[in-house]
């Protein structure tokens, strides 16, 4: 079977960006997470 | 006082100003008809390429310099803080957006006249009835270029960064002018039969329509408070 | 100690967190499902080939972009006018952000799809392609826009009122460029094809699919855009 390489140049683009996105938001959130800590623990 | 008077006056005192200056106006034609000359040195001056793609020559000479205008209309009311005293007089918000619109359009169709004439001129067009079509073509199209940037010239007027924030925003927007404005420009100039003129115009008007009622209902939360 | 508006933001962040993580599972499913159905379920269609497997996802994102992301921004833009609710604005700024990424699959998906099928990387004359490269200007301009702006209520209003008129150019690029093309006819177009129930049945799986991650996306970034305004607040106290 061969590799149709524009199906898969398409589903790659899919993936990639969403993965992109999603790494994004993940780092962001873990950042934010740590702050709010930070800042609580400091008020305590 | 009514809207229509509000809406005179304001648009009268701004292009009074223009008229005593007459400084914006030339440096913008001046502009408008360089533009004109540098295509015909891009590419083959005077060749068959260079007629059949001057319709849009002719656009990017109305709507680029219009855009620098546009830029401008702001902000002479910003450095001498008129813009506040507009906004505390009791004028409506949306006769104050007409009014800025109305001096902006009639400001870019002097301009789009006088280049048009350079236009025949350097692009060696026969002086035929149809220009009066590219007249009306180039009115409507100018007019929804001047609503939607009367709005966004607003909005960026106070940032520092405007020269290249008002372009970004206001050519994605007006992609849908340009290609109606282009493509009946060049039925008007290039073609023997006048066949979807009529429905390039349409999508004109729809367009000016759209965005003079959007602007008229926005432009409250864009000057104010 | 949390100001009194600090600790309802934060409890509304965790619900949209809480909500992000109910939401993971159904649309990690549903993509799987959608996989499933795209590959190997829906049959080969005749004459594009295997190439047409891509359609299920591109239409799935485009019906996100459009039809829920930049939608909900144009109508998160007339509430936060009309209601003045900073919460507006977050929503508004976060379907952006979602849809500016499913515009973004949707045309390089339509481009490997083009290719092959069209012979063509970019359709120019097809309607439907413009209109996604326009709102893909429009909503990359507002990014740019909105990270030129310093935080306040006047960012907020600016953003609101570009996505409005952004949002109603989307019948006037359509219809423009529909015109185009049919006075144009040498421009190559993408026409419909006849879709068999299988086909259907896996367009609306991926649709669900991602329609689903949108949810689950949007959760994220609202509890985030929360917790920012917490963060940024304090800070902003601290230096003070």
């Amino acid at each position: 079977m061969s590799i149709n390489w524009y199906l898969f140049g398409g589903y790659a683009s899919v993936w990639t960006i969403l993965f992109l996105l999603l790494l994004y938001i993940l780092r962001k959130q873990r950042q934010l997470t740590e702050e709010i800590r930070r800042l609580q623990d400091e008020e305590e | 006082m009514s809207i229509l008077k509000s809406l005179w006056i304001l648009a009268a005192k701004d292009l009074r100003i223009e008229y005593r200056s007459r400084e914006a106006f030339q440096t913008t034609l001046f502009f408008a008809v360089l533009i004109l000359i540098i295509f015909q040195f891009a590419f083959d001056p005077g060749s068959k390429a260079t007629l059949e793609a001057s319709p849009g020559i002719l656009w990017v000479a109305l709507l680029f310099p219009g855009m620098i205008r546009l830029n401008q209309s702001f902000q002479m009311e910003i450095e001498e803080d008129s813009l506040h005293g507009i906004v505390l007089s009791p004028v409506d918000r949306g006769a104050f957006f007409l009014g800025k619109f109305l001096a902006n359009w009639v400001f870019l169709a002097l301009v789009g006249l006088a280049s048009t004439v350079a236009f025949v001129v350097f692009y060696n067009f026969a002086p035929s009835a149809r220009l009066w079509w590219l007249l009306v073509v180039e009115l409507m199209g100018l007019a929804g270029f001047s609503a939607v940037g009367t709005v966004l010239a607003a909005m960026v007027a106070k940032s520092s960064s405007r020269e290249v924030l008002l372009p970004i925003l206001i050519f994605p927007i007006v992609i849908p002018v340009i290609v109606a404005a282009v493509n009946a420009s060049q039925e008007i100039l290039l073609r023997d039969d006048l066949n979807t003129l009529g429905t390039w115009m349409q999508v004109l008007g729809v367009f000016d329509v759209v965005y003079l009622a959007a602007g008229f209902v926005v432009f409250e939360y864009v000057v104010g408070d | 100690m949390w100001s009194a508006t600090d600790k309802i933001r934060l409890r509304q962040a965790e619900r949209y967190l809480t909500a992000a993580k109910v939401l993971a599972w159904p649309a990690f499913l549903l993509i799987l499902a959608a996989l499933y159905m795209a590959f190997i379920y829906a049959p080969r269609e005749r004459q594009m080939g295997e190439v047409q497997r891509i359609f299920y996802f591109h239409i799935g994102a485009a019906w996100n972009a459009l039809g829920v992301c930049f939608l909900a921004v144009f109508i998160a833009g007339i509430l936060y006018l009309w209601k003045k609710r900073r919460i507006w604005d977050h929503v508004g700024a976060s379907f952006v952000e979602i849809g500016l990424a499913y515009t973004t699959i949707n045309l390089t998906t339509g481009m490997f799809w083009a290719r092959p099928v069209w012979n063509t990387w970019w359709p120019w004359g097809d309607p439907r392609v413009t209109l996604m490269l326009v709102l893909w200007l429009i909503y990359v301009a507002y990014m740019i826009f909105r990270s030129t702006m310093p935080d306040g209520e006047k960012k907020y209003k600016y953003c609101a009122v570009f996505g409005i008129i952004g949002f109603l150019d989307v019948p006037l690029v359509y219809v423009s460029i529909h015109i185009w093309r049919t006075i144009h006819p040498k421009v190559i177009t993408s026409e419909g094809m006849a879709l068999e129930t299988p086909m259907i049945m896996a367009l609306f799986t991926s649709m669900a699919a991602f329609t689903a991650l949108t949810a689950l996306l949007f959760c994220l970034r609202m509890a985030m855009r929360l917790q920012r305004t917490v963060v940024l607040e304090r800070l902003y106290e601290e230096t003070v």
